[in-house]
């Protein structure tokens, strides 16, 4: 029933909601200068709406994006990533260097570097947050796996000694997890702490009212210096994405950030609508313990029926592209595979693979999130599909907690799934695949987990590609899973809002972002 | 002890057992739908271990029967629990939700009372001519309307061009807040008053065409004197009586206009948790909503008593 009432309200928001006003947010230059255009202004406040909110300030335990996002706005991550998402770029570490045998890091503070309560940021810092890392529920054995020790090194370094050498360690240095935080959580208990954190982050808490709203001010003592612009930056959690947008048509709210692919066409008015290319593969899990999906002739069958490229056109509007591999192609050191081509289309085929598994006919379930609107249409456009090379579906929506639980337990015969790579590493996306016993398929996670060994110790993204390849390969022959595309990212901002650039995943840098003053 | 007390006691005895069995039903909803909480908590990247361990740790993994009897125990107590997805005490949960939800439901009884009232005079004074008609037939309509429609037709048509009242939230100031729930409320009051003005509209008739108040009329009271002591009092008891029923259905208007224009009290709270699987939090506002029901109606009937003699417990 209730998830009938976000379908409703959202459902009637499209038919009705078409009016968008320019106005949002307020701002003016703190020091009264002319604005000259295009020039970041310093001052003013924006408000952003978010679809959910943040599951604490725990960097070890964050799981919704919005707490990626905000964590690294007030416990900033030793190093960042470049507006792109491509390259690993300096933050609160000026520079970073590997020994001869690449097993020691030595990472270099920013100079100025201090927490948003003016206490300079040491490497004593560095090396308790390391130890944190470690310590993690969720991502503790990522950071263990790779990293052995962390000891100071003078007033400014701190030197990692690895397990072994790993390209992958500096691009996770840029999650939101690689936060960095005062040692002894400043002399608090760690929940004390986190009630409330001191980061060395563009932003400070100001106030926050728990699963509502977020208001951030700007840290006096943030490294980068004329950064961040804004004075004060407020979250506000709201579930329902068409009243976001209308909060951003009233002025309400300055920008929407992941506003759903199947929303922007209600969009109108002059916002900008901001969308790059995402980190996010949506694919086909198939359960292999479960008839019919057990028989790799029926996976390949289904991915053979797919034509994904109309898949693209008719439901994502053409705002995707078709998927090249299990992981993101977006991620620098995938390739996918070579000999590869999960774009194939071919219904006779598929008609004769589905005939050697021995399908009987009967409608296979294909498992919904029923939050996710545009994976309802993907459904319902690949039921004919499949149709036509002789497999009968059946739609099964259900809500997000279900559809998590049923694919956790197995209890699924096919689903439509995403997920998304948030560091530029295919360590990123390959630990999620083997962590999730190959996305909830039950496929042997033998080639992930080999696949992580081997591009943790080659150099450089043609190396790391090469070691890529063989896991990739692996899927595409057993048809593990059917990628299918990967869609674009999107936010919705109000005119006056500028400096927003959102990296595939979905982040963007706050400190970056500035409202030009009313004219 | 007078009449009244007894009654009032008597009532209060009789919802112990009802607020038992809500407490049950929501419990055993909560149990049977599909969802692993422990896993919605812990997100797809946590392994079979990590969730069972935090199943054990909310004690998830003991039987119903044991964990409702914890359940109700703790409530005996006033320990309602800490929210599992924002670690917040459940009770500060509901303190801090409360506030918007009850702005928006008595501004939606007095806008309820505002339209219904006036109507039901008007097609009671014109009996069967074509205003009465006209009156009917129009709150036969906007009865049907989805409340969430009227909504965001509001938002539409009405927030969006004038600037007068918010799309969405909750204001801070006692001015801003009255200025943040017009809207909803006149939305919920649409589905509302039709009902009550069709109720008071025949009550009306009935007592019009009493012999008291042609004896009214006769030595000389006419207008509001005549339509304040000797109609409205006296057509009042069925439509307070409707409108404690409809109690339930306004508190399911206040989930989805809380959703629609993103007000964060009680309602918005629900959904989240729901979507969520916070049970403790699920539990407890529905227990809220189950109070305050139980509550509406018994001062419905104390109401009622007040207003007809022939009602009042002996």
């Amino acid at each position: 029933m209730i998830q009938r009432i976000r379908t409703i309200v959202a459902v009637g928001a499209a038919t009705v909601l078409c009016a968008g006003l320019a106005a949002c947010s307020s701002a003016a230059p703190s020091d009264g200068s002319t604005v000259v255009p295009g020039t970041p202004v310093t001052g003013g406040s924006l408000t952003v709406v978010i679809p959910d909110a943040i599951d604490g300030w725990d960097p070890a335990t964050a799981m919704q994006v919005s707490t990626y996002q905000l964590i690294r706005e007030v416990t900033a991550p030793l190093l960042e990533l470049s507006p792109d998402g491509t390259e690993v770029v300096p933050g609160l570490a000026k520079s970073w260097s590997y020994d001869d045998s690449r097993t020691k890091l030595t990472l270099t503070l920013a100079d100025g570097a201090a927490f948003s309560d003016g206490a300079p940021v040491t490497p004593a810092d560095l090396v308790f947050s390391v130890e944190q890392w470690k310590a993690g529920a969720n991502y503790g054995p990522l950071y263990s796996g790779i990293i052995k020790s962390a000891k100071a090194s003078g007033d400014s370094s701190v030197v990692l000694t690895l397990t072994a050498p790993s390209s992958a360690l500096v691009p996770i240095l840029t999650w939101s997890t690689s936060a960095v935080l005062p040692a002894d959580f400043g002399g608090k208990s760690k929940k004390e702490f986190f009630a409330k954190p001191v980061g060395a982050g563009p932003y400070a808490i100001e106030s926050e009212q728990p699963g509502d709203s977020i208001t951030l001010v700007r840290n006096q003592h943030f490294y980068a210096a004329g950064q961040p612009y804004l004075d004060k930056l407020t979250y506000r959690v709201v579930a329902d994405t068409s009243q976001r947008l209308v909060q951003v048509a009233s002025g309400d709210a300055g920008m929407a950030d992941r506003v759903p692919l199947d929303s922007l066409g209600t969009v109108t008015g002059d916002p900008q609508i901001v969308k790059v290319p995402s980190s996010t593969i949506s694919l086909l899990i198939f359960n292999h313990a479960a008839a019919p999906t057990s028989d790799a002739h029926f996976r390949r069958a289904v991915s053979l029926s797919i034509d994904r490229a109309g898949l693209i056109s008719g439901v994502y509007a053409g705002d995707a592209t078709v998927a090249t591999g299990v992981l993101p192609a977006v991620v620098p050191g995938d390739e996918g595979c070579p000999t590869c081509d999960w774009s194939a289309f071919d219904a006779p085929a598929a008609k004769a693979e589905a005939g050697k598994s021995g399908y009987s006919g009967a409608p296979v379930e294909l498992l919904v999130d029923s939050s996710r609107g545009v994976d309802l249409l993907a459904a319902q456009a690949i039921g004919p599909m499949l149709e036509a090379a002789g497999i009968a579906t059946q739609i099964k929506q259900v809500d997000s907690a279900t559809y998590l639980t049923k694919l956790a337990g197995g209890d699924y015969t096919m689903a439509i799934g995403n997920y998304a790579a948030m560091a530029p590493t295919p360590v990123d996306p390959l630990s999620f695949v083997a962590a999730t016993g190959f996305l909830f398929s039950g496929a042997d996670v033998t080639a992930a987990g080999t696949a992580i060994a081997a591009v943790s110790a080659a150099e450089g993204t043609t190396g790391q590609a090469a070691a890529v390849a063989p896991f990739e390969k692996d899927a595409y022959d057993t048809t593990a899973v059917a990628p299918l595309l990967s869609p674009a990212v999107a936010a919705v901002a109000g005119t006056s809002v500028h400096g927003l650039e959102l990296l595939p995943s979905g982040l963007y840098d706050a400190a970056r972002l500035w409202v030009a003053p009313a004219s | 002890m007078t009449g009244w007390a007894r009654y009032v006691g008597w009532r209060l005895l009789q919802t112990a057992p009802l607020l038992l069995a809500v407490t049950l039903l929501v419990f055993l909803i909560t149990k049977v739908t599909p969802g692993d909480p422990a896993r919605i908590i812990l997100g797809p990247r946590a392994s079979e271990e990590a969730v069972a361990a935090l199943s054990h740790q909310l004690g998830y993994d003991r039987s119903v029967l044991v964990q409702y009897a914890t359940f109700l125990g703790n409530l005996v107590r006033g320990e309602l629990g800490t929210s599992a997805r924002t670690s917040q005490p459940v009770a500060e949960v509901i303190g801090s939700h409360l506030a918007p939800t009850l702005w928006l439901v008595a501004a939606s009884v007095l806008l309820t009372a505002l339209i219904a009232v006036p109507l039901a005079w008007t097609a009671a004074t014109h009996r069967d001519g074509w205003l009465d008609h006209a009156l009917r037939s129009a709150s036969i309509v906007v009865l049907y309307l989805p409340t969430f429609w009227v909504g965001l037709v509001l938002i539409r048509f009405v927030a969006l061009p004038t600037g007068w009242f918010p799309v969405a939230g909750f204001g801070e100031d006692p001015a801003s807040r009255l200025r943040s729930v017009v809207l909803p409320a006149f939305a919920l009051s649409l589905s509302l008053a039709p009902v009550i003005a069709r109720s008071l509209r025949s009550s009306m008739v009935e007592v019009l065409d009493s012999e008291y108040v042609a004896a009214a009329r006769a030595s000389g009271i006419s207008g509001a004197r005549l339509f304040r002591w000797y109609v409205l009092r006296n057509s009042l008891s069925p439509a307070v009586s409707l409108l404690a029923v409809q109690a339930g259905f306004l508190l399911f208007g206040v989930v989805v206009l809380e959703a629609t224009f993103d007000i964060h009290g009680l309602g918005s709270t629900l959904v989240t948790a729901a979507v969520g699987k916070d049970l403790l939090v699920i539990q407890a506002i529905t227990l809220v909503f189950a109070v305050a029901v139980v509550a509406v109606n018994l001062v419905a009937d104390v109401l009622q008593g007040a207003l007809d003699p022939r009602v009042r417990p002996q």
